[in-house]
């Protein structure tokens, strides 16, 4: 065994140690400090409320509610973001025009403009994937037009030399040198998009995973809230390990990362 | 900027005269005209309900600057902290912090310490990461130089780290800030006594639209404001040391 894959499974020890001591923590704050579930459950009570979870009306419902908002508004944020990000990276007037508003936007939590999309969209299930898509949107572009505007100026010169046509050109030579910022930002695009579909959900209280936080909130059934956040938070961490785990796959080819 | 005037002004043209024309309902978009009518006639009230918010922003930047700052030069100095904790940290940075929120009211109540301890998970973590990195992107010849020249740990922190951070640090303080902003801000919209968050749904549930518009268009130009003036800050602070 090398060096280097042994001091790798030295900090994977670590990390777990930490994980192994949060659980006692928690455990032990529980149930001799605390001591009270509607403040806070110990694990396996939570444990056990997340098994019962799926039995519960509703739930298996609300579940495909959120996993269809979220995959919405990732769809329609990721393509429009790619578009005006390709346009922003490569078209100088463009950037001039649009990128200060992207910029600002990027910037700015969406979360503040959800009463407004609520008068403008409503409150329906289909309706919040806008609301998804606008959070999604502003991190990709503002990546695929970073990622675009690095491409090798060398590379495009190439291309001319050769006479690429202007799709051939974005297939061949932008998109390839650009693949790890656009996967960076589809990352960032998939968790603000579950952000944004949680919160209004969350807010609009009815029909989604995120309204089941409030609901068992407000009725003070604590270990079924803490149900609702470790699955919530296993999507995310899931979601977020495994596009992370794709960007390197995808990108170990480029010298240059690293 | 021309061309910036020229569009902010279409916009406003536009929408004022959608708004005027009936095609769209008033329960769905307010005229700038009565929007800003409703800001003359109400601006007592929102006065009131800016206290609070600005209370709670005012406690959640005094816990989440200090504490991500210096446990974020900490974890980024030290190799195994940062190697341990910063997988953790992403990990946790990947879960929206607005779902511990019923958890937040059972254990600080509806009143001011729900929307700090909201406000706090979700400032912190982008400040604490951001910092690890700005501290690992230090150039090593720095450090290994100050180290030659006799520095310990402390005179490297406080004579390499810190300066050569600053910028990073600064930029992730802007985004934090408005991080922590928009948490009081929905935690206050998700359930409250008082503050411009509660003042939004409690306008959205009575269907006073240009109030929703009016609170909802301060929420944003303050977070604007923040956001430019820090990061004129960060231009300043960036030409001041030269990387």
């Amino acid at each position: 065994m090398s060096r280097n894959s042994f001091a790798q499974m030295r900090i994977g020890l670590y990390i777990f140690a930490v994980v192994i001591i949060f659980l006692l923590a928690w455990y032990v704050l529980a149930d001799y400090f605390i001591r009270k579930t509607i403040i806070l459950p110990d694990p396996s009570t939570v444990l056990v409320a997340l098994i019962a979870l799926p039995h519960t009306t509703d739930f298996a419902l609300y579940l495909r509610y959120t996993i269809t908002a979220v995959a919405g508004g990732f769809a329609l944020g990721t393509s429009f973001g790619f578009l005006v990000g390709l346009a922003m990276g490569r078209s100088a007037t463009v950037d001039k025009i649009v990128g200060p508003y992207v910029n600002l936007f990027m910037s700015v939590p969406k979360a503040i403009f959800l009463p407004i999309f609520i008068f403008a969209f409503g409150l329906g299930v289909p309706e919040r994937i806008y609301f998804g898509a606008a959070h999604a949107f502003f991190i990709m572009a503002l990546n695929t037009a970073i990622g675009a505007r690095s491409v090798d100026p060398n590379l495009i010169k190439l291309g001319r030399a050769l006479k690429c046509s202007r799709w051939k050109m974005i297939r061949s030579v932008i998109l390839p040198s650009s693949l790890p910022m656009v996967l960076t930002g589809v990352r960032y695009a998939f968790l603000l998009d579950f952000l944004g579909i949680l919160l209004a959900e969350m807010y609009i209280s009815s029909a989604g995973i995120g309204s089941l936080l409030v609901v068992f909130g407000d009725s003070l059934n604590t270990p079924s809230v803490f149900a609702v956040v470790v699955i919530i938070a296993a999507i995310a961490i899931t979601a977020n390990q495994g596009l992370i785990f794709m960007e390197q796959r995808l990108s170990s080819w480029r010298q240059t990362m690293r | 900027m021309v061309i910036h005037v020229a569009i902010i002004l279409g916009v406003a043209g536009v929408w004022e005269a959608i708004a005027n024309s009936g095609l769209v309902s008033r329960l769905i978009l307010s005229s700038i005209q009565s929007i800003v009518s409703f800001g003359g006639d109400y601006y007592p009230t929102v006065l009131a309900n800016m206290r609070p918010t600005f209370i709670e922003i005012g406690y959640s930047i005094a816990l989440v600057l200090p504490l991500g700052i210096v446990l974020g030069v900490v974890f980024g100095y030290v190799n195994t902290l940062d190697r341990v904790f910063t997988p953790i940290l992403t990990a946790a940075f990947a879960v929206p912090s607005f779902i511990f929120y019923p958890l937040m009211i059972a254990w600080f109540g509806l009143g001011t310490w729900s929307k700090v301890a909201l406000a706090f998970s979700i400032g912190f973590f982008p400040l604490i990461l951001n910092t690890i990195v700005g501290v690992r992107t230090i150039n090593r010849t720095y450090i290994d130089f100050a180290r030659s020249l006799g520095l310990r740990k402390f005179g490297i922190i406080r004579r390499i780290i810190i300066p050569f951070a600053t910028p990073t640090i600064i930029g992730s303080i802007r985004i934090s800030l408005a991080f922590i902003v928009i948490g009081v801000i929905v935690g206050e919209m998700l359930g409250g006594y008082d503050g411009l968050g509660t003042q939004i749904s409690r306008y959205q549930n009575e269907l006073v639209v240009p109030g929703v518009y009016f609170v909802v268009l301060l929420v944003f130009l303050i977070v604007v404001a923040l956001l430019v003036g820090m990061g004129y800050l960060e231009s300043m602070i960036k030409k001041r040391i030269p990387l």
